[in-house]
């Protein structure tokens, strides 16, 4: 397998299954309501800004890799609009969905020889190393979601 | 480069380099007591045993892509943390460093001819293997840097 093809793979399995760690964002988000999405536990962020924060930088670099500049702020990945009703919840998971098949599709036709090129600038490195951040960055994430929606199914939650 | 060393590269940033993710392994571990690595928070794992259940895991996939055939066990190595004295904490901490340097070793062998090989009991190749442990201490960590907030 070609090495875009397989980074291809790692992003698809993160977001819909089939990767070995037995884990992805679609399937642990099918049973979410958009209140439990918007419920806060402790200081945490809640599932729905986790969500949007993974997803805001999956959108960041699709804008690359479609020829524009990279806009991308730090400070901006975690302020998503209001989610008021399922409807709001379900537009900003489809977006997620269609976001990372897009996001993947692209790299799997990457030539291999792009991978190697800086990203955007030279000060944020190759595409390598910013795709497979992106990868590791869902999946940091992804077990933080996991973690809210444990405690968000205990019986005496804690909310703030 | 090859993926070999660029693998070894991810792998060594993820543990105490400059990861893409901003977050390592060993910088968010430094400074956690014992006593906060062994807190259980309601019902969830405690620091501890995640840390133990990563280590586990970097074990058991190296050793399958070494060749051996090893059961994933039912209690998916979360285990209850008997002695959770200062100094056992200390000995989990370096048996993690262990686990890291070991996978480094086998990362800066020239051979990558297995990259393709498959692991007959799941069916996923070596390379997977390999990944799926970033992964899963990427997952983890995000785990680990949320419990330390609440303990």
């Amino acid at each position: 397998m070609s090495l875009t093809k397989q980074i291809a793979k790692h992003i698809r399995e993160i977001h819909f299954g089939g990767n070995w760690t037995c884990s992805n964002l679609k399937d642990n988000l099918a049973d979410v309501t958009w209140q439990q999405a918007t419920t806060q536990v402790y200081s945490f962020n809640t599932i729905a800004t986790l969500v949007f924060h993974a997803n805001y930088f999956v959108s960041a670099i699709l804008e690359v890799l479609h020829g524009e500049p990279l806009n991308a702020k730090d400070k901006y990945s975690f302020t998503h609009p209001p989610i008021r009703s399922e409807e709001d919840w379900k537009k900003l998971l489809d977006k997620t969905w269609a976001d990372a098949e897009t996001f993947a599709s692209l790299v799997e036709q990457l030539p291999e020889s792009k991978l190697w090129e800086d990203f955007s600038d030279k000060k944020y490195g190759n595409y390598y190393r910013n795709i497979h951040g992106i990868i590791e960055h869902t999946h940091y994430h992804l077990g933080q979601i996991v973690l809210v929606k444990k405690i968000l199914l205990q019986p005496d939650t804690v909310i703030k | 480069m090859t993926e070999l060393q660029r693998l070894r590269k991810l792998f060594s940033d993820h543990f105490d380099g400059s990861p893409w993710l901003d977050v390592t392994i060993m910088d968010t571990l430094k400074d956690i007591p014992a006593s906060k690595a062994a807190k259980k928070i309601e019902n969830f794992n405690t620091i501890w045993q995640i840390v133990n259940h990563m280590i586990a895991w970097r074990e058991t996939n190296l050793k399958r892509i070494k060749g051996e055939i090893l059961p994933s066990p039912q209690n998916n190595f979360f285990e209850e943390v008997k002695d959770t004295s200062e100094e056992a904490w200390q000995v989990t901490l370096k048996k993690l460093e262990r686990s890291q340097h070991n996978m480094l070793s086998f990362l800066s062998l020239p051979d990558d001819s297995w990259f393709e090989k498959i692991y007959i009991a799941n069916n996923n190749s070596y390379y997977e293997h390999l990944q799926g442990i970033l992964q899963h201490d990427a997952y983890h960590l995000g785990q680990i840097v949320l419990l330390k907030k609440i303990i």
